[in-house]
């Protein structure tokens, strides 16, 4: 298992965001959280990377415990994150952002990955001395998914990849996803848009007010997922 | 005419100096949200360790410069990373953290070198004449030094790792974080680049100018003007904006002489921050 | 809700200048009546920084209200103008009207460009003061500003200013309390988290508008107070970097309560005195005290010998 959550608890002040959920993200496959607006997603994604402190539990990531760790030496050990929102570097260019990603990794390996992130996002090439901020939500979403890869993750934290892009950015920003896990990177994304989303996903999770309301294979979760999503 | 031409040339190289302490300021203030009242206690500090090079080792001055930049870089480096680091995000208490220093470092200086003004005097003297107009040697020297380190700066921040983590970390710390960049290590060191410029114009403008303890007050207000007027956190901003007041500055001392200028450009700026808080450029920038 | 007026820190605080009045019975030392003057004048314009602090806003605007207030008096005195109340009235709503409209601009915009606004606001103050000379006598300020005058008593000896002086503390510091405990739920909610307070529907600009004024109008005050004492009203007075002294008063003081800026100003103004005439190195025990209050003693002196009573009792 390359990532496992265990009874994980998040605090907001006095409002609890996630109350002791567990999941299995198994090396190669692409794990969706699905679930309305403040199930507890984003607080997930967030506990993961560090960004919110785990009230509770453990973040088991290849064996090491996550919460154990400061936030910025967490994305050293093989783990790449889109923050809902993209938010990429407005000021900074195309290319400055991607490779911003890969900070302190050496000229040779920032280089190799720069070439190859512009081999699977043409849109790297052709936009490269542009900063990050002029561009649109789908291009943002490719540069962040881009930074997000530049040094390699074993593990891939989307979250909310699809938020407010128009239906052909959908398609390229999944598109892109599946190309991430034809090699081989294991993938944990959220998704409010369960319909477009479940089309990548191996298996997933359904979340409900900070609980775990189904979870297992696709089609296992389907149902529930697309009820959900029309509450 | 030649009184226009030559007061254009001080201007720019006057634009220059303040660029390299506007620089400094509008980096940090960028990075780490601190607003940095000590800047004019760098410049000070840059300014007498060159001189005291000088005077008692015997160094040759542009030797005596290199070792103000590392000594002022040093003391920012230390500064940041075992004070100002713990209540970073607090800006009122970095605020008047970095005004402690200034008050110790200005009277740190008055108690070792006195209160009257130091003999130091830049070492290259003479004039060009380009026919009518007249360039005093020292003023070309520090304008060109002054330049090679703009360039410097923009080289190390556009062009290299650590000025991309630096601009990451500007932009958005949150996310620049949750990328892997530690702002315990960069912090330090883009308040030692700041600190270390503010110690370089001090070396090589002081000997021009005057050196005593108090020189630092109408530095900082210079860097503030400068960077407000440039839009606080860009530093494109700021470089436009050092040459804007380096030249309102030497034609109204020229045509005008007294403070009129002075207050001019303060003006502007008290209008220009309430109305148009980013700055000339307008660019959005940190929220303050 | 009964809103309470006054609470024990601004009477004690009351108390401890009002001690100023018994001092004459005992000495007429010329030097400490002069210690006494300056720790006065310094608690007004310290609390005219507290006012600001109280929400989080470190002003250094201090010295061009004070140069305002000192100015329209001394103005007023060449025309033969010197009755007590007018005076005190006029030095604290003249530089309060100025603050009116600058307030209602400036205060709309976040802390750090307040603090910015601040200082520019001092710097033009000085340059104007230089650049006017027929209203302010520029470089050479106003001299020879004649006496107060309270019910027809010319306020003329040594030891009638410093009661004078003593009495303006007073109504400066009773003024800053009333004003600091009557709102004292709106500003401690700004200071906590002004994003949230303007989200529970509390208007913070007009509360940090109402604060910038009435500090404006106590910063009048104690340059009343500075120029009463000089008789003499004059550009070095209001000098922009003594808003770092009175910045030190406070932050070393104790931000917690009125006392701060009292027991602050009085503490430094007694050190600085022992640096006898070198004076200018008392800004380097500033600035280690500022430094050890930022890291190590948040309450400054206040609020440290509030812990220690707690811990004692």
């Amino acid at each position: 298992m390359l990532l496992r959550i265990e009874d994980l608890w998040v605090r907001y002040g006095g409002i609890a965001a996630l109350s002791g959920i567990s999941i299995d993200v198994p090396e190669g496959e692409t794990v969706l959280l699905v679930g309305a607006n403040g199930a507890g997603k984003s607080s997930t994604i967030n506990a993961i990377i560090g960004l919110v402190p785990a009230r509770k539990g453990r973040i088991l990531f290849q064996g090491t415990d996550l919460t154990q760790i400061p936030c910025e030496r967490r994305a050293r050990l093989g783990i790449g994150y889109s923050p809902e929102g993209r938010r990429v570097f407005p000021t900074m260019s195309v290319t400055d952002n991607v490779l911003s990603g890969a900070f302190g990794l050496g000229r040779k390996r920032q280089t190799e990955a720069l070439e190859w992130l512009r081999s699977v996002f043409p849109l790297l090439i052709d936009r490269d001395k542009q900063p990050a901020g002029q561009l649109s939500g789908g291009q943002q979403q490719v540069v962040a998914l881009a930074r997000a890869m530049a040094s390699f993750p074993k593990l891939l934290l989307l979250d909310e990849p699809f938020l407010g892009l128009a239906p052909v950015w959908i398609k390229q920003i999944g598109d892109a996803i599946l190309h991430l896990r034809a090699r081989g990177t294991t993938v944990l994304m959220t998704e409010q848009m369960a319909r477009p989303a479940l089309k990548l996903a191996t298996s997933g999770y359904v979340l409900r007010g900070g609980e775990i309301r189904r979870g297992g294979p696709v089609d296992a979760i389907r149902d529930v997922a697309l009820a959900d999503e029309y509450l | 005419m030649d009184q226009f031409i030559q007061a254009a040339l001080i201007g720019i190289s006057l634009g220059a100096q303040y660029a390299l302490l506007a620089l400094g300021f509008t980096l940090i203030f960028g990075i780490l949200g601190v607003v940095n009242f000590s800047h004019g206690g760098f410049y000070m500090l840059g300014g007498y360790v060159a001189y005291s090079c000088v005077a008692f080792l015997g160094l040759p001055y542009p030797l005596a410069v290199l070792v103000a930049v590392a000594a002022t870089a040093a003391l920012g480096w230390v500064f940041e990373l075992f004070l100002l680091e713990r209540l970073v995000d607090d800006h009122l208490a970095t605020l008047m953290l970095t005004l402690g220093l200034y008050l110790v470092i200005s009277t740190g200086l008055l108690t070792v070198f006195g209160p009257l003004s130091m003999e130091f005097a830049f070492p290259a003297k003479g004039a060009l004449h380009m026919g009518p107009i007249y360039v005093p040697r020292e003023n070309l020297i520090v304008l060109a030094v002054c330049l090679a380190a703009i360039a410097a700066l923009w080289l190390v921040l556009y062009r290299t790792d650590l000025g991309r983590g630096l601009r990451a970390l500007a932009d958005d710390r949150t996310v620049a974080m949750a990328q892997g960049l530690r702002p315990k290590l960069l912090f330090p060191l883009a308040f030692a680049i700041a600190t270390g410029l503010a110690g370089l114009t001090g070396a090589l403008v002081t000997p021009i100018l005057s050196l005593s303890p108090g020189v630092g007050d109408p530095v900082l207000a210079t860097s503030f003007l400068t960077v407000i007027l440039g839009g606080l956190g860009s530093l494109e901003g700021a470089a436009l904006a050092a040459f804007v007041v380096g030249i309102v500055e030497a034609f109204s001392s020229v045509y005008f002489g007294g403070s009129i200028g002075a207050l001019v450009l303060f003006v502007l700026v008290l209008l220009l921050l309430v109305f148009r808080p980013t700055g000339l450029l307008g660019r959005t920038v940190r929220g303050a | 809700m009964r809103i309470k007026l006054l609470g024990w820190t601004e009477v004690a605080a009351l108390l401890l200048l009002a001690c100023g009045f018994v001092v004459p019975v005992f000495t007429r030392s010329v030097l400490v009546y002069s210690v006494l003057n300056q720790a006065f004048v310094g608690v007004i314009a310290a609390e005219s920084v507290w006012i600001m602090l109280r929400m989080n806003l470190l002003s250094f605007a201090t010295p061009a209200f004070m140069a305002i207030g000192g100015y329209t008096v001394a103005i007023a005195g060449q025309y033969n103008i010197t009755d007590a109340f007018l005076m005190t009235a006029a030095a604290f709503l003249v530089p309060a009207l100025v603050a009116v409209p600058l307030g209602a601009l400036v205060l709309r915009l976040r802390g750090t460009y307040f603090v910015l606004v601040t200082f520019v606001l001092s710097q033009i103050m000085q340059l104007l003061i230089f650049e006017t000379p027929g209203l302010t006598g520029g470089s050479n300020g106003i001299s020879g500003v004649a006496a107060v005058t309270l019910f027809g008593t010319e306020m003329g000896t040594n030891r009638l200013v410093l009661e004078y002086a003593c009495g303006l503390a007073m109504v400066a510091t009773l003024i800053t309390g009333v004003l600091t405990r009557y709102f004292r739920q709106h500003f401690a909610a700004i200071e906590e988290n002004e994003i949230l307070a303007e989200s529970l529907g509390l208007v913070v600009w007009r509360y940090k508008a109402l604060g910038f004024v009435v500090a404006a109008g106590v910063a009048g005050l104690a340059g009343y107070s500075l120029v009463n004492m000089l008789l003499t009203a004059h550009p070095s007075s209001f000098d922009s970097s003594t808003a770092v002294d009175f910045i030190a008063y406070t932050i070393i003081g104790g931000r917690l309560s009125i006392l701060g800026p009292v027991l602050g100003t009085g503490a430094l103004v007694y050190a600085t005195n022992l640096f006898g005439t070198h004076g200018q190195y008392a800004q380097g025990l500033y600035g280690v005290l500022i430094l050890v209050v930022v890291l190590a003693a948040r309450g400054g002196i206040a609020g440290t010998i509030a812990a220690l009573w707690r811990r004692v009792s």
